[in-house]
């Protein structure tokens, strides 16, 4: 059985199902999923994931946002900040609310998970 | 227009990115106010210091076939039009970082994207100049009409 709980947010079911096919290949449990930040903020208080990843532009509440509320709480919470945007703008700002994984899409499933790990083990 | 073949270059990043093929860049045109949509379309808007959108459009089939590349064992329409929104995401997020990086401070970002399906499906989008970049790939033709004032 694995000891690795992961919670997936994004609004697209596409990145959902990318990332959960190689967590179950790799023995990593999805234990919640989310489409937006808000969702995210309520999920993660319920599951207490492992590791979050966790996309920047959704509706209702973005991604940084729910970072921000989730590490004010949580501060040891671990976010895999994955998003199609990348610039250096964003990056800090993510930078300056305590997240210190990023991945720019598109990405593999697997080098989503080589991350995971490594901020596992970290 | 430099910022055209920002996209260029990110559509074909992100196509390699996402389904493991190449996507050629068979022509570029101006486009009109208005499209007849080949079966999913998806809009993407522009915003911060300049406005603007990007629309994709591609046949029904080609949305499918893209899915599968994603997971073939999962035959599902929805997922093709997620997929299609998601390709169209991951190539403007892409162009989108390299404007960003290059004309600093101009804090441009996306919205969510739009989903719409339907064959001959009549789209206008009136307000900007577009350029339509048209491409062939193995499934099927894709086109994205990029509008992007002031770049």
């Amino acid at each position: 059985m694995s000891n690795k709980r992961l919670m997936i947010v994004d609004d697209s079911p596409a990145v959902h199902v990318i990332i959960e096919k190689a967590a179950r290949a790799n023995g990593i449990e999805v234990c919640a999923h989310a489409k937006n930040g808000d969702e995210a903020v309520k999920q993660f208080e319920l599951t207490i994931p492992d590791v979050i990843t966790m996309d920047i532009t959704m509706p209702i509440k973005d991604g940084l946002a729910a970072s921000k509320e989730i590490l004010a709480k949580y501060p040891g919470a671990r976010i895999l900040m994955l998003s199609a945007m990348g610039d250096e703008e964003l990056v800090n700002e993510a930078r300056s609310i305590g997240i210190s994984h990023f991945m720019q899409k598109p990405f593999k499933g697997e080098d989503v998970i080589k991350e995971i790990n490594s901020m596992i083990t970290a | 227009m430099e910022y055209i073949n920002i996209f260029n270059n990110s559509i074909r990043e992100a196509f390699q990115g996402m389904f493991d093929k190449t996507i050629t860049l068979e022509s570029e045109t101006s486009a009109p106010g208005w499209i007849l949509s080949k079966g999913v379309a998806v809009i993407i808007g522009i915003t911060g210091e300049k406005k603007g959108r990007v629309l994709l459009d591609m046949p029904f089939h080609t949305a499918m076939e893209l899915a599968a590349r994603l997971d073939p064992d999962l035959n599902d329409e929805d997922f093709a039009l997620f997929t299609a929104a998601e390709f169209c995401n991951v190539a403007s997020g892409g162009a989108i970082t390299a404007i960003n990086n290059k004309f600093g401070g101009i804090g441009l970002r996306l919205a969510t994207p739009s989903i719409f399906t339907g064959t001959n499906s009549k789209i206008f989008s009136p307000n900007l100049k577009a350029v339509r970049m048209s491409y062939n790939t193995r499934f099927g033709e894709i086109d994205f009409h990029i509008a992007l004032e002031g770049v």
